[in-house]
This record gives structure tokens, C-alpha cells and sequence, in this order.
């Protein structure tokens, strides 16, 4: 090859051709108006319908989340609530019940006692009736007993009362020694 | 490139004297329709109408079937389309200003790099950018967008005397740096993307084109056998040459599309005097255009085959 050619050749390199310039000219003009009027607006259309998506989605998450938070905190409040009420009525019916047992007890301590009183009482009148039925008998058997013995009768009844007092009296110290005999027994 | 192959064989078979190495007439194609008007098309206009025919279609087919939920296919030029909103226009312009310069600049992110991948494709090539006035008019196309930018965005003074009378420097620099800037605006910033972006495709062919014809002529034509051992060893080279005419393809779509975001960026007002300053982000943008200027200077950014060239 020349080297006059090819120094030629290679200033031919840096001047362009009307024609490639022409059609240079309409094929970047071309690209740009596909580019710029459908590819990169339906590309941008797509990516902001995406985006809108992804974030509709991630919100719709947030939300989810925070209801189910909120009823998980609604579930544990309820069940803190139920346990207190528990243990509540736990502790009322036990206090109750050692209430009621304690009531009970009172009340039959109570009717015992006053079992006790009556019996105690009736005892109390009976001996009271037997007493002065005895002493009414004892009297009278004893003024007979002392005539039969003495051998007369005890005509004067001033003596014959003032005689039995003092016997009866004889025998109700003999009788309150008995009877405090009795109750040390009893007791 | 069927002009080259033709002419190729055509020679190869009229002397099979030495390799047939590519020559600069291959990307210098005659027109072979509409021969003298202006839409004249030569086999690499014909590339390049091939091309966008397929970028058209394919994004189109792409986009019409773009859905909520991405198929593979959505996927991946979503991942590409978004790399190229976040990293590049976004990082530079920030999200709010940089919403109307996205289309363009993945536009010529797309276009370049398909454009540039004809290179790699059987039967092409040779890329579509490897005549001048394709990365002309792009880089063309960049420079009314950060002239544009500037001029809506300050006024045609305010944005010449930001850019011709940069603040802080001595005024007697300014009778220097005037009109280096000016000549910047209007002609060095294009035509660096013109070149770059032109020459490195030029040199890509040349490469692939060289190993391939040396591996044609030693392993084929040839009947020596330390000849045949060559041929492997260039057929090797072509490969991994054509790997990194790829990387090549999307880097200098990338870069295409940095500087011109770049270049739009400087064109705008300060982001101080726009978002009321945030600091951090000032840096990063600070930082990022030290990488573009960087990005610009290196060898890689200049001429990714500046041996070859």
C-alpha cells in the first residue's frame, strides 16, 4: 500500500460525507423520539405503577401488623383481667368459706352453751322443786318421826315451825355442801 | 461488511502472497445506493440503519410487553436502565434536576453501545460508529443539550460569563483563559467526544481485523507448520481481542454518556445555589466530576488503543 494513499485515506477519516451526516442526523433523531416518546414512558409507567404496588403493599403490611399488635395486646389485657377476676373470687370464696366455718362454729358453740344453760337450769329447778317438796316431806316426817320418837305430840305449832326451820336449816348447810360436791363433780 | 469481505477475498484471491490485513478503505465505504443524492447509503450507513432498525424494534417489543411483575428480559434493561439513571444521570444532575435529561442520556447510552457492539456481530463487523459523522452528530447532539441547559437555566450571558470568567482567578488570567474556554464550550468538547469515540472504533476494527487475517492466511493459507503455530496463536489473539472490543464498546458508551451528563452538569447552576447545600452531597458530586475529568484524561478515556493508533 502507498503511504500517500494511505495519509490520504486516513484525512478522508476526519470529513465526514454529506450523506452520512444526513442519515446520522435522522437515525439519532429517530432513536430519540422512540426513546424519549414510547420506550422510557412506558418503562417509567411500568416502575411507577411498581413502586406504587410495593408500597401500597408494605403499608397494607404496616396496617396488618398493627391490628394484629393491637389485639394481641387487647387478647393479653383480657387474659390479665380474667386472672385478676380468678384469683378475686379464689380469694373471696376462701375468706367466705373460713367465714361461713367460722360462723358455724360460733353458732354451735353458742347452742351448746346454751344446751348446757338449760340442762343446767331445769337441773337447778328440779333440785329447787325437789328440795322444798322434800323439805315440805322431810318436815312433816320429821315432826311425825321426833312425836313418835319424843313420844308426844308437838302440839304447839310455833314450836313445831320454829323446830323444822332450824332442821332445814341444818340440812340446807348439809344440802350446800352437797351440792357443792355436786358442781366440783359436775365440773 | 460485505464490501470489505468481498473486496477481501477478491484480493486474497488475486495474491495470497501475504495476509490480507484490513486497510482504512474499508470504513472509507463507496455508497452502493441512491449513488449521488444525499441520502446516499454506503454498507456502513446500511449497518447503522440495520441497527437502529433492531434497537427500535427490540426496546419497543420490550416496552410494549413491560409488566408490573418483569419477565427476564424486562429485568435485565430495567437493571441496565436504572444503572444508567442512578449512577450516572442521577449522580450528577441529582434526582430532581436530572428527571429531564434521563431519556437522552439513556438514549445514548443505548444507541452507542449497540452501535458500537456491530463490531462483534458476524457479517457486520465493523461498528456503526466507525465513520465520523455518526459520533459527530452525537457529540453534536450533547453539545446543543448542555448549551441548552446552560442558557435556560441562567440566560445566554450569565452562562457565558460563568463559563468564560470563572470566579476566583486574577483578571489578567481571564484575557488567557477566555478564550480557551470558548473554544472548549464550543469545539473541544465535542470533538474529543467525536474522536474518542470514533477513533477507538476504527482501532477496534483494525485489531480484530488484523488478528483474524493473520490467523486466515497462517492457518489456512498457509502450509508451514511453525506458520500454522502462528495462526493459533493470532486466532487466540483475535478472541480475546473481540472480548475486549466488547468492554471497549460499553465503556465508551459509558463514557459517551458521563461526559455528557457532566457536561450538562457544569452548564447548570451551582447545586449550592438550587438545593440550599447539602454538604455531602456537594462532595459526591465534587468527587464524581474529579473521576469524569479523570475518566477524560486517562489513556483508557482518550484512546483506549492509543498504541494502535
Amino acid at each position: 500500500m502507498h503511504t500517500v494513499i494511505a495519509e490520504d485515506l486516513g484525512a478522508q477519516l476526519f470529513f465526514p460525507k454529506d450523506y452520512d451526516l444526513i442519515w446520522s442526523t435522522v437515525v439519532l433523531i429517530v432513536l430519540l423520539i422512540v426513546f424519549a416518546k414510547y420506550v422510557m414512558p412506558k418503562f417509567n409507567q411500568v416502575l411507577d405503577e411498581r413502586t406504587k404496588q410495593i408500597q401500597g403493599q408494605i403499608e397494607e403490611a404496616t396496617k396488618a401488623r398493627r391490628a394484629a399488635e393491637s389485639a394481641k395486646k387487647e387478647y393479653e389485657d383480657r387474659l390479665a383481667q380474667a386472672q385478676a377476676e380468678a384469683t378475686k373470687i379464689r380469694n373471696d370464696a376462701r375468706s367466705e368459706a373460713s367465714q361461713i366455718i367460722e360462723d358455724a362454729r360460733t353458732q354451735a358453740q353458742l347452742e351448746a352453751a346454751a344446751i348446757t344453760d338449760n340442762a343446767q337450769k331445769a337441773i337447778d329447778a328440779q333440785k329447787q322443786q325437789a328440795m322444798i317438796s322434800l323439805k315440805k316431806d322431810v318436815g312433816t316426817l320429821a315432826t311425825t318421826l321426833a312425836g313418835k320418837i319424843l313420844g308426844t305430840k308437838l302440839e304447839d305449832s310455833a314450836v313445831q315451825s320454829s323446830m323444822i326451820d332450824s332442821l332445814i336449816d341444818g340440812l340446807e348447810k348439809d344440802q350446800s355442801n352437797l351440792s357443792h360436791t355436786d358442781q366440783t363433780f359436775t365440773e | 461488511m460485505f464490501g470489505s469481505i468481498g473486496l477481501g477475498y477478491s484480493l486474497s484471491l488475486a495474491s495470497a502472497s501475504g495476509p490480507d490485513f484490513p486497510t482504512l478503505k474499508e470504513i472509507l465505504p463507496q455508497p452502493g445506493l441512491f449513488v449521488g443524492t444525499p441520502v446516499a447509503v454506503n454498507s456502513i450507513i446500511l449497518i447503522r440503519l440495520i441497527a437502529t432498525a433492531f434497537i427500535i424494534i427490540f426496546m419497543c417489543i420490550c416496552a410494549s410487553r413491560a409488566k408490573v411483575i418483569p419477565g427476564r428480559m424486562q429485568n435485565a434493561i430495567e437493571m441496565l436502565v436504572d444503572f444508567i439513571r442512578h449512577s450516572i444521570v442521577y449522580e450528577f444532575l441529582g434526582e430532581e434536576r436530572g428527571k429531564s435529561y434521563t431519556n437522552l442520556i439513556i438514549t445514548l447510552f443505548v444507541s452507542i453501545f449497540l452501535f458500537n457492539f456491530c463490531e462483534n456481530i458476524p457479517g457486520m463487523n465493523v461498528a456503526a460508529t466507525t465513520t465520523i459523522a455518526m459520533p459527530l452528530i452525537f457529540a453534536i447532539w450533547s453539545l446543543i443539550n448542555y448549551w441548552a441547559a446552560g442558557i435556560r437555566s441562567k440566560g445566554l450571558w450569565k452562562f457565558l460569563k460563568d463559563e468564560l470568567f470563572p470566579a476566583g482567578v486574577p483578571w489578567p488570567i481571564y484575557i488567557l483563559l477566555a478564550p480557551i474556554n470558548l473554544l472548549e464550550i464550543i469545539i473541544i468538547r465535542p470533538f474529543s467526544l467525536t474522536v474518542r469515540l470514533f477513533i477507538n472504533m476504527v482501532a477496534g476494527y483494525l485489531l480484530v481485523g488484523l488478528c483474524f487475517a493473520a490467523t486466515q492466511y497462517f492457518l489456512v493459507e498457509c502450509s508451514n507448520w511453525g506458520f500454522k503455530a502462528l495462526g493459533v496463536v493470532t486466532l487466540a489473539g483475535g478472541l480475546i481481542m473481540t472480548v475486549f472490543e466488547i468492554l471497549v464498546d460499553a465503556l465508551q458508551a459509558f463514557i459517551f454518556a458521563v461526559l455528557t451528563a457532566a457536561y450538562i452538569m457544569l452548564s447548570l447552576p451551582e447545586q449550592d445555589e438550587v438545593s440550599g447545600g447539602d454538604p455531602e452531597k456537594a462532595t459526591a458530586t465534587g468527587l464524581v466530576i474529579e473521576d469524569a475529568k479523570q475518566v477524560m484524561n486517562s489513556p483508557a478515556g482518550q484512546s483506549t488503543h492509543a498504541e494502535v493508533a
